[in-house]
């Protein structure tokens, strides 16, 4: 059974698709020549970069799959985690509103070739779940089955949600019951992983076309992620607005470096860093401005949930930032810290920072260098 | 670090131990890809990042040195003996569940201090905390195999307080931690929401689940069952059911430290090897759920040992109530005055008997 790439285009390599297609091996020099190709790929980033689902509907697969694949090898060149991040999300969302209309056939055929272990159970599961009032019985019915490996692997970013969470699947002899609805869901963070792979293999060859179309990409980036130090310019070191960042735990570190490169983060992972930094005493902006760097950042959204959780909205109330039992939980403490509390870590390490501190004041004869 | 000039008499013992047995240590078949490491007697750092050619090579190392603690990696490396993990080049690893048998809830009034009115500060449990963590590491083999298809799952003593379970399938090989942690949280229970399991909804008269069903909701509708029988109480399954669901969960949870379970560089005792914190033998263990189990099964070691008590005491080893007193030399038999000695709860006094 064949898969429509115009609708999944990160399933096939440019070479495959050239040869499989038109019998010849892609010319790359010479499909960057061709203008009306290279507009579309363009085309393609602007409109992950301006945050819209990329409208394709009217052209050929050929257009499809060739200007999604020019789109990947000039963002590699850009070489802006954030874009790359950012066009896998729009493009995953894309390939997601089709992956929702396929039948099961052709669902279960486009997360094969993904590389998904999914199936149809021999027998479909039907859990009796209660009865109607009238004595009717009503059942949950699972249409698929997925191998859990694949399973963690894909549903991380969900664990937040109790749904997701393996330990509140029903799963049996290797493989974790589905619903179509949930294997679609599931597919978009497929390929939101396979976009974000393709920019770690693809290896760029050496041409001039390339560079300069490259540039003209760069330029769309708007400035406040243009990266400098290659960490969306933000610091990493020293103090940050109020928040030492060497003194952070190393939880909340990984979450913080996660954004500066423009890692899509999960819910929670969310809700853990603005409230933990939020307790710190940084203001809205600075919260806003840092999380600009995800790839699904909008402005409006974004200010209002962070007013939300700073008590300025809604109930007034405050929302403490988790403690380590909690973050631990979903799956988010990375260390044993010998602490109970992620804040607790952050002032003794600010404390102990001070001291070395104050050491180097009495002590500035040491020739030795400090880290 | 410095070592004492004079040799811990626990290294005798250990000498002793390995020169009989030193042939009889377990090794995985792609143990040239592994890490070894070892802790030797009063020194606090391990010696890491070693590696061996052959099971020979191994036992000449450890009759040398004498470890306290010996270890293979969990993890498979292109270079085992590489000294970071960068270019030691991880390839894997196998998935490994601690039991800890004295953090049991059904063990927590079974852990002891041996010895009475004094400051010497240890804890014990009692043999009976063997049975119980034995029954649920093979719960955990159980759902392992039953919920994730696997098949090659050793169940091995720790040598001290507990039972590691450890998976050998290559397919869970390349799993990440964050990825372990939810195999481990499922045998737990952590994070169970069971208003999802067992779904209320509106205008719905919820039933209970059924114990072939997969997932949570069969091992919760099994242990009902099991409990409900059990304490052959004479309410409806249905109502014993409702009302005693948190503590049918705390039945049906497995209580690993899923620290262990995500660190994908871990250490593993080799089965074989000695326990220094014991001086119990690590080993697989061959014996069913139901079957009793005593800590003198894990001793090697025959014969007598002289001793001198630190405290006064009551020890549980080997089905019996030991009790000593304070400084009267006593002679006792290998197994258990190795293991007070090990314990740090006596000293040696004479050790020319002792047989393995």
């Amino acid at each position: 059974m064949k898969v429509d790439f115009s609708r999944y285009p990160f399933l096939v390599s440019l070479n495959d698709y050239m040869v499989a297609v038109h019998k010849y091996i892609v010319d790359l020099d010479s499909l960057l020549e061709n203008k009306s190709i290279v507009n579309l790929a363009v085309k393609r980033i602007e409109s992950a970069i301006k945050g819209r689902i990329f409208d394709g509907r009217g052209l050929s697969t050929d257009d499809l799959v060739i200007s999604f694949h020019i789109a990947v090898l000039l963002i590699k060149k850009v070489n802006s985690r954030w874009l790359q991040s950012r066009f896998a999300n729009f493009e995953a969302e894309r390939s997601y509103r089709f992956l929702q209309e396929e039948d099961q056939r052709s669902l279960m055929n486009v997360l094969r070739v993904s590389g998904v272990n999914v199936d149809k159970p021999r027998k479909e599961l039907r859990i009796l779940v209660g009865y109607t009032k009238g004595g009717r019985e009503v059942y949950d019915a699972y249409d698929f089955i997925i191998a859990f490996q694949g399973y963690v692997r894909y549903t991380r970013r969900f664990w937040g949600e109790g749904k997701w969470k393996l330990v509140n699947r029903l799963v049996s002899g290797g493989f974790v019951y589905i619903r179509q609805d949930e294997l679609a869901r599931l597919g978009k963070e497929v390929f939101y992983v396979k976009i974000m792979g393709m920019f770690d293999e693809i290896e760029l060859v050496p041409i001039q076309t390339l560079e300069s179309l490259a540039d003209k990409v760069k330029q769309l980036i708007p400035e406040k992620y243009v990266e400098t130090s290659g960490l969306g310019g933000l610091s990493l070191t020293g103090k940050t607005g109020k928040v030492v960042v060497e003194a952070l735990p190393p939880c909340i570190k990984r979450i913080y470096n996660a954004m500066l490169k423009g890692d899509n983060l999960s819910h929670h992972e969310r809700f853990a860093i603005a409230t933990f930094l939020l307790a710190l005493g940084v203001d809205t902006e600075y919260l806003v401005n840092l999380f600009r760097n995800l790839p699904d950042f909008n402005e409006k959204i974004t200010r209002y949930q962070i007013e939300h959780l700073a008590g300025k909205r809604g109930s007034g109330r405050k929302y403490s930032p988790y403690n380590c039992e909690s973050m631990r939980s979903r799956g988010l403490c990375v260390a044993e810290c010998g602490v109970k509390h992620p804040l607790t870590y952050y002032f003794s390490e600010l404390r102990k920072l001070k001291k070395e501190k104050d050491r180097e004041k009495t002590q500035p004869a040491s020739s030795e260098t400090r880290r | 670090m410095s070592r004492h000039s004079s040799r811990d008499p626990r290294e005798f013992i250990v000498g002793k131990y390995y020169k009989i047995k030193g042939g009889d240590l377990v090794l995985p078949d792609d143990f040239r890809s592994r890490e070894f490491a070892f802790q030797l007697f009063n020194m606090k750092s391990y010696m890491r990042h070693i590696v061996f050619e052959s099971k020979e090579e191994l036992k000449r190392w450890i009759l040398v040195k004498l470890p306290h603690s010996a270890f293979y990696s969990s993890a498979i490396y292109e270079i085992p003996d590489a000294p970071t993990m960068k270019e030691k080049g991880w390839s894997g690893a196998e998935l490994q569940l601690d039991i800890d048998v004295d953090h049991l809830i059904e063990c927590k009034d079974k852990t002891y201090n041996p010895c009475k009115n004094s400051s010497v500060g240890l804890e014990l449990f009692r043999e009976e905390c063997l049975e119980i963590g034995l029954a649920k590491a093979y719960e955990a083999k159980n759902i392992l195999e039953k919920d994730f298809g696997l098949k090659y799952i050793e169940i091995h003593f720790s040598g001290n307080r507990g039972f590691h379970v450890l998976v050998k399938d290559r397919d869970l090989l390349l799993l990440e931690g964050e990825e372990r942690r939810e195999l481990a949280d499922y045998l737990n229970g952590t994070g169970l929401a069971l208003n999802i399991i067992i779904p209320k909804r509106r205008g719905l008269i919820s039933q209970i689940p059924q114990p072939e069903e997969p997932g949570w909701r069969g091992r919760l509708a099994r242990w009902a069952l099991y409990l409900h029988r059990k304490e052959a109480i004479s309410v409806s399954f249905e109502e014993f059911f409702w009302s005693n669901l948190e503590r049918i969960t705390q039945h049906a949870s497995i209580e690993t430290d899923a620290q262990v379970t995500i660190d994908t560089t871990r250490l593993v005792r080799i089965p074989g090897s000695i326990n220094g914190k014991s001086g119990l033998i690590v080993s697989e263990v061959k014996k069913g759920p139901d079957e009793e189990v005593r800590l003198d099964e894990f001793s090697p070691f025959k014969g007598t040992l002289k001793i001198k008590p630190l405290c006064n005491m009551e020890v549980y080893f080997g089905g019996n109530k030991n009790v000593f007193s304070k400084n009267i030399t006593y002679k006792v038999e290998g197994n258990i005055g190795v293991f007070l000695l090990f314990k740090g709860l006596a000293g040696l006094v004479y050790s020319g008997d002792l047989i393995v």
